[in-house]
C-alpha cells in the first residue's frame, strides 16, 4: 500500500501496510501431511524415543558428527554445555557483547561470570585478536558466536583455545546450514549448540541441540539432561530436559526439507540483492558464496547519508507491520545486569549495534513483499525532511 | 482413524495455517485461560518443561534466607530445582525462608503448612509428576484456600499425569506479582508488564504442546465451556 504524505504512516494514525506482520523470523511451514505422519509417532508414547533418536541421527550426519544431544531448549543446551566443559576453579567466560541478548543470562545460569570482548570489523563476530587480550588465569571457557551474516573465525578460535589450555564452544544458532572452509558448523570446537525455537533455520516449534565429536562429552551431556534413570539426577548440574517428541517430528520434517528453506531464502537473498544495488544509502550484508550458506538473514547497513536514525527508522517500520529488528542493540556489556560481568568499553560493538538493521525474510516472505518493504524505504528516504518534522511534532 | 487423530489434525491443520508456532500464541493464551478456570485460580504460566518450571519459580521468589525445608518423600526434580536456583535444602526449619511440599497428599500438605505458618514465610506444592484425575479436586481446593494457599504449585503436564501436554508444565499462583514476574523470567513473550528479574530462563510452551494440552482437556471433559 503506497503512501503519499507523512501523515499516511500507521504511526500517525494511517493505515498498517501489512496487517499480517512480516519478520525477521524464519517460521519454516514445512509439508503438513509428512508432518502429520511423523506426528503419529510422537502421539504413541512407544514410538517417542525412536523419533527423536532418529532426529539426533540424521543431525549427526548433517553436521558430520558423531554425536547430537537434543533438548527442549536452545538456551538450556547452551547452559548445559558450557557447565560441562568449563575448566573447574575458574568462573569467567569470554563472549562477545555485540550478540543474543540472553546469553549473558545464559552464562550467569551456569554459574560463571560473562567477560565481554570486542567483535571483529569484519566479521562482525568474536576472534582471535578480540578475545585473547581477555584471557587470564580465570579463563574457564571461550563461547564463539556464529554471528547474523557468515561464521566467525572458528579454526583461528580453536587454535587459540588449544594453545591457551581453555575449552571453545560454539553458538551455532543462526549458522546451521553454513561451512568454514568446507567443514560444517557443528563439528567445531568441543561443542557447538543450535536451537529449533521457531524463527531458527530448522523449525521445531521450541528445543535445542548440541553436536559434538568427543565420546565422553556426549555421554555426560546425555547424563545431565535426560534424567530418566533417577541415579543420574544426582549428577551435578542434572536438569531433565529432553525435547518432546512432537518438537522432534516438526523439526525433523523441516530437516529433510531444509534445501527447500534454502532455494527460497537464496530467492529472497538476490532480490534484496536487486533492489539494494547501486543505492548510497543502503548496504546488503553479503554471504560468502564461496561457503556454503543458508541466506537466512537479511542484514542492511544504514549508509552515513540514511536520513533518519535507526531507531525512528525501525519505529516507522515497525508501526506498518515491518518488524525489522535493530542488529544486537545494545549490547550485552551496556545492559544492567543484577549478576557480576566484566566489561570495558568496546567501541566498535557499540558503534556496530547503532548502524545494522535486520529486514523481514523468511518462509512467510515473498518477492512482493520484499519489493513493497523496499518501495517504502525508497519513500521513507525521500520524505525523510517531512517525516521527521512529523516527529518533531510529536515530542 | 480415530477421532482422537482427527482432532489432533484439525488443530494441527488450524496451527499451520496461522503459522504461529511458539511465543505464547493464541493456543498458548487460551490454555493459560482454561487452566485458570480448572484451578479456579487468578494466574497460570505454562512452561515448556518441568524442571525448568520448577527452577523458575524458585528463582522468582528471589530469596533472601536461602535455605529450604522439604516436606515429603525425597524428589530428586527438587533437588536438582535447588541446585539450579542456588538454594540449599535444610532440615532446621529455623533457617529456612520457604518451604517445599513433595506432593499434593493431604499429611504433606498439612505439615507445609505448619511449617510455613511457624516459620512465617510461604510454601510450594511440587507437583512436577504431574496429577490424577482423583487429585484435581484437591489442588483446586488448596489453590482456593484463604488459609495458606501455596505461594506457587508446579504441576508437570505430561505422560505421567491427566493433562499430558506433550513434556511441559504450568505454574498456579494467586499471587499476581508473582505471576508477573514468572513470565517475565520465562521470556518477554506473554508478558502483561516488564519488571526486573535476577534472570531469564527461556521457558516458552510452543504452540504445539498447548493444542495437545487442549485436547487433553477436551478428552477429559474438563474445562470445556
Amino acid at each position: 500500500m503506497k503512501k503519499n504524505t507523512p501523515k499516511e504512516l500507521a504511526l500517525f494514525g494511517g493505515k498498517k501496510m501489512f496487517e499480517k506482520p512480516i519478520s525477521t523470523s524464519n517460521l519454516y511451514k514445512p509439508n503438513l501431511d509428512d508432518f502429520l505422519v511423523l506426528m503419529q509417532d510422537a502421539l504413541d508414547i512407544s514410538g517417542r524415543g525412536k523419533l527423536v533418536k532418529t532426529l539426533e541421527m540424521e543431525l549427526a550426519a548433517f553436521h558430520s558428527v558423531p554425536h547430537c544431544i537434543t533438548v527442549c531448549s536452545g538456551f538450556w543446551a547452551l547452559v548445559l554445555s558450557i557447565k560441562a566443559l568449563a575448566l573447574e576453579g575458574r568462573n569467567e567466560v569470554i563472549m562477545p557483547s555485540l550478540t543474543y541478548r540472553r546469553l549473558a543470562d545464559v552464562v550467569a545460569w551456569a554459574g560463571l561470570t560473562p567477560h565481554f570482548c570486542e567483535v571483529d570489523k569484519g566479521t562482525l563476530a568474536i576472534s582471535p585478536a578480540t578475545a585473547k587480550p581477555h584471557i587470564n588465569a580465570n579463563t574457564a571457557l571461550i563461547i564463539g558466536v556464529h554471528p547474523i551474516i557468515n561464521c566467525c573465525d572458528a579454526r583461528g578460535l580453536e587454535e587459540l583455545a588449544k594453545s591457551e589450555g581453555i575449552p571453545i564452544l560454539f553458538d551455532g544458532v543462526e549458522s546451521v546450514f553454513e561451512t568454514i572452509g568446507g567443514q560444517k558448523v557443528g563439528s567445531f570446537g568441543q561443542a557447538e549448540c543450535f536451537s529449533f525455537h521457531a524463527s531458527k533455520l530448522i523449525n521445531g516449534f521450541e528445543g535445542g541441540y548440541i553436536t559434538t565429536h568427543s565420546d565422553l562429552l556426549a555421554e555426560r551431556l546425555r547424563k545431565l539432561a535426560w534424567c530418566e534413570e533417577e541415579i543420574n539426577s544426582l549428577f551435578d548440574g542434572a536438569i531433565d530436559i529432553p525435547l518432546p517428541a512432537i518438537h522432534a517430528a516438526m523439526a525433523l520434517q523441516g530437516l529433510r526439507e531444509i534445501d527447500l528453506q534454502v532455494q527460497h531464502n537464496l530467492s529472497i537473498y538476490r532480490h534484496y540483492q536487486k533492489r539494494v544495488k547501486g543505492q548510497k544509502y543502503l548496504e546488503l550484508l553479503d554471504f560468502d558464496e564461496s561457503e556454503q550458506t543458508s541466506f537466512k538473514n537479511i542484514v542492511i547497513k544504514l549508509g552515513d547519508d540514511w536520513p533518519l536514525s535507526r531507531d525512528r527508522t525501525i519505529k516507522i517500520l515497525n508501526s506498518e507491520g515491518i518488524l525489522c529488528r535493530a542488529y544486537y542493540s545494545p549490547p550485552l556489556h551496556l545492559r544492567v545486569t543484577s549478576y557480576k560481568t566484566i566489561r570495558v568499553a568496546l567501541p566498535f560493538t557499540e558503534f556496530a549495534s547503532e548502524i545494522y538493521l535486520l529486514m523481514p525474510c523468511g518462509y512467510q516472505v515473498g518477492i512482493n513483499e520484499v519489493d513493497e518493504v523496499m518501495d517504502f524505504m525508497d519513500w521513507i528516504q525521500v520524505n525523510a525532511v517531512e517525516i521527521n518534522k512529523y516527529f518533531a511534532g510529536l515530542s | 482413524m480415530s477421532t482422537y487423530l482427527t482432532e489432533v489434525e484439525d488443530i494441527f491443520r488450524d496451527l499451520f495455517e496461522r503459522e504461529w508456532y511458539t511465543n505464547h500464541g493464541p493456543l498458548a493464551q487460551s490454555f493459560e485461560q482454561k487452566l485458570q478456570n480448572i484451578f479456579e485460580v487468578e494466574n497460570v504460566v505454562c512452561v515448556v518443561n518441568a524442571d525448568i518450571a520448577l527452577i523458575m519459580a524458585m528463582e522468582a521468589l528471589n530469596l533472601e534466607k536461602r535455605y529450604v525445608l522439604i516436606v515429603g518423600s525425597e524428589n530428586l526434580v527438587i533437588k536438582r530445582a535447588l541446585h539450579w536456583a542456588r538454594l540449599q535444602e535444610e532440615k532446621n526449619l529455623n533457617q529456612c525462608g520457604l518451604i517445599v511440599c513433595c506432593g499434593i497428599d493431604n499429611s504433606e500438605v498439612h505439615g507445609a503448612k505448619l511449617a510455613a505458618s511457624r516459620q512465617n514465610c510461604g510454601w510450594i506444592m511440587d507437583c512436577t509428576k504431574g496429577i490424577s484425575r482423583d487429585q484435581l479436586d484437591s489442588l483446586v481446593s488448596y489453590m482456593v484456600d484463604d488459609d495458606q494457599p501455596p505461594l506457587m504449585t508446579v504441576m508437570g503436564l505430561h505422560s505421567g499425569g491427566v493433562i499430558d501436554a506433550h513434556g511441559s508444565a504450568c505454574i498456579l499462583t494467586r499471587n499476581d506479582d508473582l505471576a508477573e514476574t514468572l513470565r517475565n523470567i520465562r521470556s518477554s513473550y506473554g508478558v502483561r508488564s516488564v519488571v526486573s528479574v535476577t534472570k531469564t530462563a527461556n521457558g516458552r510452551m510452543s504452540e504445539a504442546q498447548a493444542a495437545l494440552g487442549l485436547l487433553a482437556l477436551n478428552r477429559l471433559k474438563i474445562g470445556v465451556l
